[in-house]
């Protein structure tokens, strides 16, 4: 496998893997890969690491206020 | 599947034919349901911008909430989106999908409003309202206080990470990651290309991962 971090596809496939949406193959190809690859190891597991800390900010609980104001302004 | 106790109408989708306002020729079917419900709005459907706004409210306030880090904005923001659609209801016509308009409005007033500096005048950033205890995020019962404090140190480093990033970052991965948006339409709501939107993310989960890469 050609180094991912020197060819245009760098961006889709690091994220890809880091989200966990890259097909089977293409997993297993890119980790073949970070074996043997410090650059993509690093960035492969820090973007996992990455993904996983962003989780923790979850969706909140939509206030009441735009209830009370759409009332009065979409009227 | 009835939506947040909302009896939805149940509309015959390939009913209607709907004309561009422009040349009067007919809109080729969207198979876009907002922008169908959109087009009725034009067309003087109250119920269906309710419809709308009921769907796409929750969504745009946590993009916002995420954009500018403060509750009161993203709900003043979220309100001036909506506003804007209302406003331009007359004009419409389908030519993107209604998310990929909705989030460029969004995106739009949000960029504006971290652009004119305004929220370094703000009183009530999101660590602020953390710190007094009045943050909407839903503390998890099954946590102990130990896990919840771990919990929300961790989260103030992430809300910290993405504000430190530059503005179109922040809006590109708060799409990507939490709207989970595709590329193509990213690049509608920010108005760049295909490519630069790869660049962006890049860009930005390069700087993300330098700085939250001690949570590993």
């Amino acid at each position: 496998m050609r180094c991912p971090l020197e060819s245009d596809q760098t961006a889709e496939l690091v994220i890809a893997y880091g989200a966990g949406t890259l097909d089977p193959d293409a997993t297993a190809a890119f980790e073949r890969h970070m074996k043997c690859c410090d650059a993509c190891r690093e960035a492969g597991t820090m973007q996992r690491v990455v993904w996983a800390a962003l989780d923790q900010w979850r969706d909140v609980v939509v206030s009441a206020i735009m209830d009370r104001t759409r009332a009065v302004e979409f009227r | 599947m009835e939506s947040h106790g909302l009896q939805a109408p149940q509309p015959s989708w390939n009913a209607r034919v709907y004309y561009n306002r422009a040349t009067g020729s007919p809109i080729q079917q969207t198979h876009d349901r907002d922008a169908d419900l959109m087009l009725r709005v034009r067309d003087g459907d109250q119920r269906s911008f309710e419809l709308l706004l009921e769907k796409h409210r929750g969504p745009m306030i946590h993009f916002l909430r995420r954009m500018v880090q403060n509750d009161a904005v993203a709900e003043e923001l979220t309100q001036e989106v909506f506003l804007r659609v209302y406003k331009s209801r007359e004009n419409y016509e389908p030519s993107a999908k209604f998310t990929t308009w909705l989030f460029r409005i969004a995106t739009h007033l949000g960029l504006n409003w971290i652009r004119d500096g305004r929220h370094e005048k703000s009183h009530t950033s999101l660590d602020k309202e953390t710190t007094e205890g009045a943050s909407r995020q839903v503390p998890d019962r099954r946590r102990t206080v130990e896990q919840e404090l771990l919990y929300e140190a961790k989260l103030g480093e992430v809300r910290q990470a993405i504000r430190s990033l530059p503005a179109k970052q922040r809006a590109a991965v708060t799409m990507h990651k939490y709207e989970e948006m595709e590329y193509a339409q990213i690049a509608g709501a920010i108005g760049c290309s295909e490519s630069a939107v790869k660049s962006l993310l890049f860009r930005a989960y390069e700087a993300l991962r330098v700085r939250l890469a001690h949570m590993l």
